[in-house]
């Protein structure tokens, strides 16, 4: 089975390491940005099965790399999971505006974040086990 | 139950349940299974989470032994994972009664330049030692400069005072630290200090090979 291709958006490393450890035990081939430019840019690339982007990064923040991912053909279906702050509502409003799939809060639930992956990508649990 | 390979007795749980009624008793007994699950599912995923931003932690303050590049992850730390606002880390000068500025991230560098032992609480804690967590009002002997301050992590090393880390202001969302900061605290205190031990030592090394 193929393996897919997840593509982790933070401008903190540390955040970026939280989310590989997460990831590490399924079978997912992992791909980071530090910014939203970034983001846009490997997305085209790369093509990733899905994107965990941040909302808040320099250059080029979470919504407007949301924004421009859907904007360009080859990127518009690729699901989004954006990575908001607790308490901030707003941006889970926003989030879902400029077309994101889902969202999850920091601190970052593991179990939530990988039922939300696996549920996006169409894996039962057994599958991406 | 018994086709289900279940002990009986793990579902003797509160409340009574209608023997009378096979049905009725798998069903209930089902269903606290299922909260009991639920609740283990919920306890797994928080030590998950826990652990990962531990692990990362440690791997972020380990990963390099330039001093610059420490104090880089102590601040991605403090701002990202902590959500502090602003954060500044000192380390005690050579006379062992000042600390010095090393590294900051949202504080006017002058201002914090040099603190001495005993001066305001950032000072106090390279005195005493002993972390501050702010809870509820509590700046009592705050310096002027030290007004946003919420929280100052003594680094030690080998049981050595060497630095501090101060924390000053919150991100808007949060609004007082929880058990995981307190771990995270505890552990920069230790592994941040260790990290810039190692950094001055390499450094130290550095030199000497030049020479």
């Amino acid at each position: 089975m193929e393996r897919k291709k997840i593509l982790l958006v933070d401008d903190s490393n540390t955040i970026l390491m939280m989310e590989k450890f997460i990831l590490k035990n399924d079978p997912y081939d992992i791909l980071t940005a530090s910014n939203g430019e970034e983001a846009v840019q490997k997305a085209g690339e790369e093509r990733p099965d899905l994107i965990l982007l941040d909302v808040m990064m320099p250059k080029m923040g979470g919504f407007d790399a949301c924004r421009h991912i859907r904007s360009n053909p080859q990127t518009e279906s690729i699901p989004i999971i954006m990575v908001t702050t607790r308490g901030e509502a707003e941006n889970v409003e926003s989030g879902w505006v400029n077309g994101c799939n889902d969202y999850v809060t920091k601190p970052i639930n593991a179990i939530e974040l990988l039922a939300k992956i696996r549920n996006l990508l169409g894996m039962p649990l057994e599958v991406a086990r | 139950l018994t086709i289900l390979q279940i002990p009986v007795e793990n579902f003797l749980g509160d409340g009574p349940i209608d023997e009378s009624d096979p049905l009725c008793y798998l069903l209930e007994a089902l269903r606290r299974e299922k909260l009991r699950l639920l609740d283990q599912l919920e306890q797994t995923s928080r030590t998950s989470a826990r652990l990962a931003t531990l692990w990362a932690a440690v791997e972020r303050l380990h990963a390099s032994t330039q001093r610059s590049k420490i104090c880089e992850a102590v601040e991605d730390i403090v701002l990202n994972v902590v959500g502090g606002e602003q954060c500044a880390i000192f380390e005690v000068d050579r006379s062992g009664a000042h600390l010095n500025l090393i590294g900051s991230v949202g504080v006017d560098p002058q201002t914090f330049r040099e603190v001495g032992f005993g001066e305001g609480l950032i000072g106090r804690v390279a005195a005493s030692g002993r972390m501050f967590v702010k809870t509820g009002e509590n700046l009592n002997g705050a310096a002027l400069w030290e007004e946003t301050l919420s929280a100052c992590i003594p680094l030690k090393y080998c049981g050595r005072l060497t630095g501090v880390i101060a924390i000053l202001g919150m991100q808007l969302h949060k609004l007082d630290f929880n058990s995981i900061d307190l771990e995270m605290f505890d552990l920069l205190s230790r592994h941040a200090a260790m990290a810039l031990h190692a950094a001055a030592e390499s450094s130290r090394g550095k030199k000497k090979e030049k020479e």
